[in-house]
């Protein structure tokens, strides 16, 4: 009897603790959504097949394959990996290849004729212009994610390395262990 | 002398210094053609304010700053300016930067220049003549001198390093021991245009001719200085080391120099400096050591800025064998492509004969590294980090405050190129963060558009319903209209009505007062623009004009009705 | 693209490596004149069997045996060979050498990742797989092996009960009553003056030839070395119940090859200043503690496996303040 009464006890006391807990501690939102989308590129290119980034971190969290966003790339794959702790697997092709040079959009002037509709498929406002007007590429807000080149019907829109300092030359690591030559005088 | 303090780690490779410190400094001969950077401060740009088949003079300015931090480049010699065009540069050999060609008429002619006496100048005057002079640091780094005293105003001591602390490199000493006089008016200058109380030299104990004239040429000048001689040990001349080792104070992370009160500049740039102001005479030339173990005549040349390392092929003992470094052997650069020019950052040429390759092995956790480096990081848990990009660990073991002095990879025994390791570590964080840092933005812009498409699509729906409502408000009213005696429903007719009505007369905007305003204008207007009629001569002009007047006439007319039906609507409450 | 610098120090890992291996010769050379070529047969077969386990280990993991020349697996074998009694039987070391090369070094991914010091960790397997074997360590005031004798033991299986004799640790442990002068009477070892201690002062001159040519570090051999004597105070009451004096617990059992060639091996020890200092001082604690309390006769190599164990925490609490910064950071991840 008294056993059945301490169990009794003890699992009102850690049911109104876990009760307390729930709503003292809720987390609104789904935080591994945010965490995802955080680590995506935003480049809301919809290569993935989502209409942008967040519906994609969106689709990762209910279980969908990390591999399909060619712009972010291995590294995003392996820290979307890391975070959900599971094997990061290389880029899946079927989406997209991915490129060492990131590309932005650039109008052709001369050939645009104002129709506005790259404006409205660009996903971050980043083409300034108006209707019968010229419209121009703000490269530094262009992501480069193509949206915009399809839908143009002249043609004019090309897509071209960015110059703002994306493409900048990196130092490289050394190839690991015993191939670096390096010409060194020993003194 | 004063105290010196010590510094922690550093090492103490073979000097190789007097194989090129032995002779006063020479002139190379002047080549043909000279390749000006236009930006010759790499990262910052300017434009070119000259054209090709300009004819230009020594000191003739050639380009035009157009970040703040960029600097203003002068002709070295008399020509023409030959080519604009992308060319490759040392310090950025996977970059092509734009070059101004000039090509050497042998006349030797100069702009005319407005040489002052020190006295004769204010301190304003000083600092105005330094920023169009063009000079960036001298020791190698290359920052626009006149921006780094900008950044000192609370300044109060300057220190002059002549430490020179890299291998071979001698043109300091040199610089020191010949043109002394030239550094001390580069520090009068700065004493008085900043109005300095301490000045202190810092010299290595391998230079004692060079300390000592600056010694003698300090009491010539009558100038009172502070005399700091650090023992011979790399990387002694960077600043952070040098202001540890002259005054026990260590620059704060993220803080500069400045911030205790310090301005350190090298004797190369308070030359440079010296002969601005007061011979008004900007930067064209520099003094480079040109030495290695594969030169034919090591020693100390003054050079033109923007002579092609190919034009000094002669140096090399076996020419297309031996390897190029810019700068010192310590922190320089290999020269991949000789046709690159001679630049302010350009102290050292060293020519190395070709040599064997290494291999990089194991690290064996020796601590010889830990023990080199005098910024007291720990480069073997770097380096371990480096390989595995962890981002988190480098920053948490400083990888930032690296100074890239190589002090680690001289050490290690098993060859590991550290600093290119830290290096490629530093430029992956840096595009990471930028990475971030757009992607953030690219976020913010998407939702923000998201926001207002949504928006508009809300509005739209809004006014749609407005419509209808105004609409079904009409039918119940011609309802009400048609059957007085009949109507069921007189309420809910009345009722819908009014809120039509009051969703009416939310559209127009404007208020009886704006409009009253707006009126007034339009009459000024026409007023101003009959008197124009009148003035105008040809018919076309009139013609136009007269289309304008009615123009306004309309507007006039509709805004006075508008006005007109505000006051119908507000006589009831009024 | 290649960085700066383009000069080099001339040390390289292989000279490291040489130059602890010539620092070992005055001990190799003391020993020889005390044990005879017992000592070389161990030293003859040890790097042997540990160069051909270590490209056994490279071929199997596709690695180039070019590092077979860094001169690491030598050390290591110098290092094994001096530690287990001489004239041990070629099994013996044919398992201590793969036990060093295979278990300690090339399990953990070659040289720089192993975690524990090779040559302790195939010390503490083999002591604790044959007791008798590794016990067996020939008394030197019995004139030195010849070499067909040394032969004869070390590759056909001889009978060596004849040659040895009880070691002063030993003879500590297993005469209880008496007091410690008295046992240096009963048994020389136990007395200044003994073989054994020439060759620890052979191990602290080449010691300290490489400190001179700074190639180990002073703070961890002289923590360890001061580690010992305090803690050696606290256990010395004068009965050879308790443990040897002070003083003569740095003279035996390889404390002092311990103190320069064991502890100092850079890959597995602590790299900052305090935190050698720290690691060398709980070595030295270690040592005697486990001499006083512990089943084994000998501490060293179990005292360097459990500092080993701390290396990574002791350099975690110690990293040095950089330049700039108010205090040094802690590389935590939060």
């Amino acid at each position: 009897m008294v056993e059945l009464l301490a169990l009794l006890l003890l699992t009102t006391i850690f049911g109104v603790v876990l009760g307390y807990a729930n709503v003292k501690y809720r987390v609104e939102g789904d935080p591994v959504v945010d965490q995802i989308d955080a680590l995506l590129p935003q480049t809301q290119c919809g290569q993935c097949g989502h209409p942008g980034c967040r519906p994609y971190a969106e689709a990762i969290a209910s279980g969908e394959a990390i591999n399909k966003c060619p712009p972010g790339g291995q590294p995003t794959i392996n820290s979307i990996a890391d975070l959900l702790g599971v094997d990061a697997p290389s880029l899946d092709e079927e989406h997209g290849e991915e490129s060492d040079i990131q590309l932005v959009a650039f109008i052709d002037e001369p050939n645009c004729i104002g129709c506005t509709k790259c404006i409205q498929a660009c996903p971050v406002d980043a083409i300034l212009g108006a209707a019968k007007l010229m419209h121009t590429v703000i490269e530094s807000e262009c992501t480069g994610c193509d949206l915009c080149v399809d839908p143009c019907p002249t043609d004019c829109i090309e897509m071209i390395p960015a110059t703002d300092g994306r493409n900048v030359a990196r130092w490289k690591q050394p190839d690991l262990i015993a191939t670096s030559e390096r010409g060194i005088v020993h003194d | 002398m004063i105290k010196v303090h010590t510094i922690p780690g550093g090492i103490h490779p073979e000097t190789h210094k007097s194989m090129s410190n032995g002779s006063a400094a020479e002139r190379i001969p002047t080549p043909d053609r000279l390749w000006i950077p236009v930006s010759a401060g790499l990262k910052y740009e300017s434009e070119p304010i000259v054209n090709v088949g300009d004819s230009v003079k020594r000191f003739t300015q050639l380009t035009q700053p157009k970040h703040a931090f960029a600097v203003a480049s002068h002709s070295p010699i008399s020509g023409t300016v030959a080519a604009i065009e992308m060319r490759s540069v040392v310090a950025m050999p996977e970059r092509q930067v734009l070059m101004i060609a000039i090509d050497n008429d042998g006349n030797n002619e100069s702009e005319r220049r407005a040489p002052m006496a020190l006295d004769e100048l204010s301190g304003a005057q000083i600092l105005d003549r330094i920023s169009r002079s063009g000079i960036q640091g001298q020791g190698g780094a290359g920052f626009s001198t006149q921006i780094k005293i900008a950044a000192s105003k609370q300044v109060t001591h300057l220190i002059v390093n002549g430490v020179e602390c890299e291998p071979y490199i001698t043109a300091d000493d040199r610089l020191m021991r010949d043109y002394s006089d030239d550094i001390m008016l580069g520090i009068q200058c700065i004493a008085k245009a900043m109005q300095l109380t301490q000045i202190t030299l810092g010299t290595e104990d391998n230079k004692p001719q060079a300390f000592e004239a600056m010694q003698n040429a300090a009491a010539a000048a009558n100038i009172n200085m502070q005399w700091g001689v650090v023992p011979t040990k790399y990387p002694s001349g960077s600043e952070k080391q040098l202001i540890q080792l002259l005054t026990g104070q260590e620059v704060a992370n993220g803080k500069l120099p400045a911030d205790l009160g310090i301005l350190m500049l090298n004797v190369g740039t308070l030359a440079a400096i010296g002969r601005a102001v007061v011979h008004d005479e900007p930067v064209t030339e520099r003094l480079v050591t040109i030495t290695g173990e594969a030169c034919e005549r090591p020693g100390n040349y003054w050079v033109p800025l923007g002579t092609p390392i190919d034009a000094l092929q002669t140096f090399a003992k076996d020419g297309a064998k031996a390897q190029w470094i810019q700068g010192g052997p310590m922190m320089g650069v290999r020269v991949t492509d000789t046709t690159a020019p001679i630049t302010q950052v350009t102290n050292c040429l060293l020519i190395q004969p070709a040599v064997k390759s290494t291999s990089e092995m194991p690290c064996i956790r020796c601590s010889a590294c830990y023990e080199a480096c005098p910024m007291q990081l720990l480069p073997q848990q770097l380096l371990w980090h480096a390989k595995s990009n962890n981002e988190q660990k480098l920053k948490a073991h400083n990888l930032f405050d690296c100074i890239e002095c190589g002090a680690c990879d001289y050490v290690c025994p098993s060859d590991i190129p550290l600093v290119q390791y830290y290096r490629a570590a530093k430029d992956e964080l840096r595009a990471a963060e930028s990475d971030r840092v757009r992607s953030e933005h690219a976020r913010n812009r998407f939702e923000q558009r998201q926001a207002r498409l949504e928006r508009i699509e809300q509005e739209k729906i809004a006014k749609r319903e407005a419509r209808k409502k105004a609409a079904e408000a009409k039918k119940a009213a011609k309802q009400v209209d048609s059957d007085t005696t009949t109507s069921d429903k007189p309420k809910a007719g009345l009722l819908a009505a009014a809120m039509a009505k009051a969703e009416t007369s939310k559209a127009p905007a404007l208020s009886a007062e704006k409009l009253t305003k707006q009126v007034s204008n339009l009459e000024a207007q026409l007023i101003h623009q009959q008197q124009l009629l009148e003035e105008a001569g040809d018919d076309e002009k009139r013609a136009k004009i007269d289309a304008r007047i009615k123009n306004t006439r309309i507007k006039i007319d509709q805004a006075k009705a508008k006005l007109a039906s505000i006051d119908d609507q507000e006589q009831p409450n009024a | 693209m290649l960085s700066s610098p383009f000069i080099h120090t001339k040390r390289s890992t292989p000279w490291v490596m040489q130059q602890v291996a010539l620092a070992l010769m005055p001990a190799i050379v003391t020993s020889f004149y005390f044990y005879g070529w017992a000592v070389l047969s161990n030293i003859v077969l040890m790097i042997i069997a540990c160069l051909a386990f270590e490209a056994f280990a490279l071929t199997l993991r596709k690695r180039s045996l070019v590092s077979l020349g860094d001169w690491s697996a030598v050390v290591t074998a110098l290092l094994l060979a001096m530690a287990i009694p001489p004239a041990a039987n070629w099994w013996l070391i044919v398992v201590g050498a793969g036990l060093a090369m295979l278990l300690a070094k090339h399990l953990y991914g070659g040289l720089g990742l192993n975690p524990f010091n090779p040559a302790m960790v195939a010390y503490v397997v083999l002591l604790i797989s044959y007791p008798v074997q590794m016990s067996q360590w020939i008394d030197p005031a019995q004139s030195a092996l010849s070499l067909s004798t040394t032969l004869d033991i070390a590759l056909f299986g001889s009978p060596i009960d004849q040659y040895t004799g009880a070691t002063a640790l030993d003879a500590v442990r297993h005469n209880a009553g008496l007091t410690i002068s008295q046992l240096a009477e009963q048994n020389p070892a136990t007395a200044w003056g003994a073989p054994h201690h020439f060759v620890s002062l052979s191990y602290l001159l080449g010691g300290l030839y490489l400190l001179a040519r700074r190639i180990i570090f002073w703070q961890l051999p002289i923590a360890l070395i001061l580690g010992v004597l305090v803690a050696g105070v606290f256990v010395y009451d004068g009965s050879s119940e308790s443990a040897l004096s002070p003083a003569m617990q740095l003279a035996v059992g390889g404390t002092l090859m311990g103190a320069f060639f064991i502890i100092t091996d850079p890959v597995s020890s602590p790299t900052t200043t305090n935190g050698r200092l720290i690691a060398g001082a709980f070595a030295g604690v270690l040592i005697v503690v486990i001499r006083h309390f512990g089943n084994y006769p000998d501490a060293v190599a179990f005292a360097v496996l459990l500092v080993n164990l701390c290396a990574p925490l002791i350099d975690y609490f110690t990293l040095p303040r950089t330049y700039g910064h108010s205090k040094a950071k802690r590389a935590t991840d939060e």
